[in-house]
C-alpha cells in the first residue's frame, strides 16, 4: 500500500541580481520532474552527489520547502496545497533526521527537553508524561535514561545522532525522512547507528526515505534505490538488481568509483573515471544532463543525447538513458 | 639506504586552561622516497596533529617533542627560521581537506601559485605565471591560462582541490602530506583526484603520507598503512598484510564494521561498542580497552608495546607491528624472533 506518492516534483530557486531593479535571471533547477512512490514499511534510498537535489526533495516532503510544481501525497492527501494549520496533523506522521547532529540540537536544552519538545509543541500529555516518554525514547535508541539530564555537548557524535533519532520518533511517525544520518559520524560508530535504524524500522514498522551519498550504507538499509543526477532520477529499482546490474552509465560510474577496503580487489578493479565536474544546476545541459561527462555517449547514434531528454523506461527497472532505449537488455 | 622521513617518539601536548592534554604519544614511522603510506584514524586520533607537528605548523600552545625527526638527512628538531622554510614548504608540502579554507579567497588562483614560486625560488613574475599555468594543466584543469585569473569561489570543490595539489607540488617536493584530501569530495570526483595523485607520484617519485579515515582509499592507493587510535599507533603493516590479517582488535573491528558493496545485508553490521576516546590522557592502559571484545585485566593495567609479528610461512609483507597483548590470538601469526 502506497504511503508516500511523489509526482512530477519540481523545485526551482530563482536567481536574482542585487540592487533595486532586481529582475529574474533564470533559476537553479534543483529538482526536475521527480516521481516515486513509497509503500508502507519500505525503505527507499535516494543517492547522488552533492547538488543532485536529494536534500531539496526531503525538504519538500516534510514541508520545509514549497515546490514549484508537482504533488506530494501522504496516504492519499495532497500536502503541498495545505495551510500551516491543516498541515499540523500530518507533521506528526512525517518526521526528519538531519545530517549534522550538533547543528540540529539546541545546545541550551537538556537532552530530555530536546526529545520531549515535539510532544510539547503538539500539546501531548502532561509535563511529567512527556518526561517519562523522553526517557523511554532514549532507551529505545540505545541511550541511557540518565542522559536526559545532560546537554548535547557532553555527548559524542554518535550519541547526538541517536538523540536526533529519538526526537524524530517522539510523535510516533509513519514516515522518517533521513538526510545523510550517518555521514557525519566516525567510522567506528557508523555501523551501530546503521544497525539501530534497521532495527527501529523492523520493530516499529516505519517507512524510510533514506538520503545518502554512501552507496554501501544505502545498500544495508534500503530495499529500493533511486539514483539522482542534477535534479532528476536517472535510475530506480530494487536494491539487488540495481547494484548487481546498474543500467545507467552514471550509476555504473558511481558504483565503480566506490573504494573497496580490499587491496587485492582494488588492484583487479577497472574503475570508470568520469571526466569533468557535474554541471551547474543553474545551467543544466540540454538533452540528457549527464551527456557532457558520459563515457558511453558515442554508443548512441547522432546527437540524440545532447538534444533529447531521455524518459524513464520501464522493465526490468526504470532508467533514463537513450542507450538502454536503443539496446534493450534483459 | 636511509629513509626520506624518519619520525620516532613524537609526542604533542596542548596547554589549555584545563591543564595539559596529550593529543599524540609515541608516534613514529619511516617513509622511503617515492613510497605511499596510509595513516588511518578517526577524528581526534591525532593523525592531523602529528603531521602538522612534523611540518612545524602547530600553534605555540602545542608542545612538541620527538626522539628523532629526520627529513632527507636534516634534523627537523634543530632547524631554525630560514633553514626550516627552505625545507618545509618546497621540499615537504601539504594538501588540506578543505581547499576552500586553505586558499585565500581574496587572491586569484594565479597570484597564490606564483607567490609560492617567487618566495621559494625567486622566480620572475613572468616565469612564475608560465609555470603556474603549466602546474594547473598538469592536474587536469582545462584552459589553465584563463583559470589563473579566477578566484577560488568561482571553482567547484574538485577543481579547488586540484589547485591545492598543484600548489603543493609546484616546487617538486620530495614529500607530500595529504590530509584527507578527498573527504570533502563526491565519490566520482574522489576517483579523479586519487587517479591524479597516482599519476603524479609515478611521474615525479614523490613520497606521499596519506591521512584518511577511509580504509577503501588506503587499500587502493597505499603500499603501507598505520592505524591510529587515541593518539597512538596501534598497528602498522603492508596494505596486503593489514587487510588480509588485521591483528589489533580495533583494526579488525573497523574492517568488519565498514559497510561494503559486496557485504552480507541479511544481518546487522558487526559494530564496535562504545564511542571513540579523543584524548589520550590515561597513559596507564590500552586506550581501546573500554571498547575491546578481547579485553583482559592486563589491558587495563599497562600500555601494550608495539611488537613485531610475522605471518607463519611468509616473508616480507607478512611482517606486522601491533600494540596489543592479545595479538597472538589472531590465527596464523606468531611473535617475530
Amino acid at each position: 500500500m502506497t504511503l508516500l506518492d511523489v509526482h512530477g516534483l519540481t523545485v526551482r530557486f530563482p536567481i536574482r541580481g542585487g540592487g533595486l531593479f532586481t529582475r529574474d535571471r533564470g533559476a537553479i533547477h534543483a529538482v526536475e520532474d521527480v516521481s516515486f512512490a513509497l509503500d508502507r514499511g519500505q525503505a527507499l534510498g535516494l543517492v547522488g552527489e552533492s547538488g543532485s537535489g536529494k536534500s531539496t526533495i526531503a525538504r519538500a516532503i516534510v514541508g520545509l520547502q514549497q515546490p514549484t510544481s508537482g504533488s506530494v501525497k501522504l496516504d492519499g492527501t495532497e500536502l503541498t496545497k495545505l495551510t500551516d494549520d491543516e498541515r499540523r496533523p500530518f507533521r506528526r506522521r512525517v518526521q526528519m533526521v538531519f545530517q549534522d547532529p550538533t547543528g540540529s540540537l539546541d545546545p541550551r536544552l537538556t537532552v530530555g527537553a530536546i526529545v520531549a519538545e515535539p510532544l510539547a509543541i503538539q500539546r501531548l500529555g502532561t509535563r511529567r508524561e512527556r518526561r517519562a516518554r523522553a526517557k523511554s525514547l532514549l532507551e529505545s535508541v540505545g541511550l541511557d535514561a540518565a542522559h536526559a539530564e545532560r546537554y548535547p555537548h557532553e555527548l559524542s557524535g554518535g550519541q547526538r545522532q541517536r538523540i536526533g533519532i529519538a526526537r524524530a520518533l517522539a510523535l510516533e511517525p509513519e514516515l522518517l525522512v533521513l538526510d545523510e544520518p550517518v555521514s557525519a559520524l566516525d567510522v567506528s560508530v557508523q555501523a551501530s547507528v546503521v544497525n539501530l535504524l534497521a532495527d527501529l524500522r523492523a520493530r516499529l514498522g516505519l517507512t524510510y526515505l533514506f538520503i545518502a551519498h554512501d552507496l554501501a550504507v544505502v545498500r544495508h538499509v534500503c530495499e529500493r534505490v533511486a539514483v539522482m543526477y542534477l535534479g532528476r532520477i536517472v535510475e530506480e529499482g530494487p536494491r539487488d538488481a540495481l547494484f548487481a546490474n546498474p543500467r545507467h552509465p552514471y550509476t555504473q560510474a558511481l558504483l565503480s568509483a566506490v573504494p573497496v577496503p580490499d587491496p587485492v580487489a582494488e588492484r583487479a578493479h577497472a574503475r570508470i573515471v568520469l571526466a569533468g565536474d557535474p554541471p551547474s544546476p543553474a545551467h543544466p545541459p540540454t538533452g540528457c544532463a549527464f551527456h557532457p561527462r558520459c563515457p558511453r555517449r558515442a554508443e548512441v547514434p547522432g546527437d540524440r543525447c545532447a538534444v533529447e531528454l531521455p524518459r524513464l523506461s520501464r522493465a526490468p527497472h526504470p532508467v533514463a538513458c537513450h542507450l538502454v532505449d536503443e539496446t534493450p537488455r534483459a | 639506504m636511509s629513509s626520506l622521513l624518519e619520525v620516532d617518539g613524537l609526542a604533542v601536548t596542548f596547554r589549555t586552561r584545563r591543564g595539559e592534554t596529550r593529543a599524540v604519544d609515541d608516534f613514529g614511522y619511516m617513509l622511503d622516497a617515492g613510497e605511499t603510506l596510509g595513516i588511518v584514524g578517526e577524528s581526534g586520533s591525532g593523525k592531523s596533529v602529528a603531521h602538522l607537528a612534523i611540518l612545524g605548523l602547530l600553534p605555540a600552545s602545542a608542545h612538541v617533542t620527538a626522539r628523532r625527526l629526520m627529513f632527507d638527512g636534516h634534523d627537523l628538531t634543530r632547524l631554525r627560521g630560514g633553514e626550516s622554510r627552505r625545507l618545509r614548504g618546497p621540499q615537504m608540502s601539504m594538501v588540506f581537506q578543505d581547499p576552500m579554507s586553505s586558499l585565500n579567497p581574496l587572491l586569484t588562483i594565479g597570484r597564490q601559485l606564483t607567490e609560492v614560486l617567487e618566495v621559494h625560488e625567486n622566480a620572475t613574475r613572468r616565469d612564475a605565471r608560465r609555470r603556474a599555468a603549466a602546474a594547473l594543466g598538469e592536474v587536469g584543469i582545462s584552459d589553465p591560462e584563463a583559470r589563473l585569473d579566477v578566484y577560488p569561489h568561482e571553482m567547484s570543490g574538485g577543481m579547488r582541490q586540484r589547485v591545492g595539489i598543484a600548489m603543493a607540488l609546484l616546487c617538486r617536493p620530495k614529500l607530500l602530506i595529504a590530509d584527507e584530501p578527498t573527504t570533502a569530495l563526491d565519490v566520482t570526483i574522489q576517483a579523479q583526484v586519487l587517479d591524479l595523485l597516482r599519476v603524479l607520484q609515478h611521474e615525479h617519485g614523490t613520497a606521499i603520507a596519506f591521512i584518511t579515515h577511509s580504509l577503501g582509499v588506503v587499500a587502493g592507493l597505499c603500499e603501507r598503512v598505520l592505524v591510529l587510535y587515541a593518539g597512538r599507533v596501534v598497528e602498522s603493516a603492508s596494505v596486503d598484510a593489514l587487510f588480509a590479517r588485521p591483528l589489533h582488535p580495533y583494526t579488525r573491528g573497523l574492517l568488519a564494521s565498514v559497510p561494503r558493496l559486496d557485504g552480507d545485508t541479511s544481518r546487522p553490521l558487526p559494530a564496535i561498542a562504545g564511542h571513540p576516546t579523543s584524548r589520550a590522557e590515561a597513559w596507564t592502559a590500552c586506550a581501546f580497552a573500554a571498547r575491546c571484545p578481547l579485553v583482559e585485566d592486563r589491558c587495563r593495567r599497562s600500555v601494550p608495546q608495539r611488537d613485531e609479528y610475522v605471518e607463519i610461512g611468509r616473508e616480507g609483507d607478512g611482517r606486522h607491528r601491533t600494540a596489543c597483548f592479545r595479538a597472538d590470538s589472531a590465527p596464523c601469526m606468531e611473535p617475530a624472533p
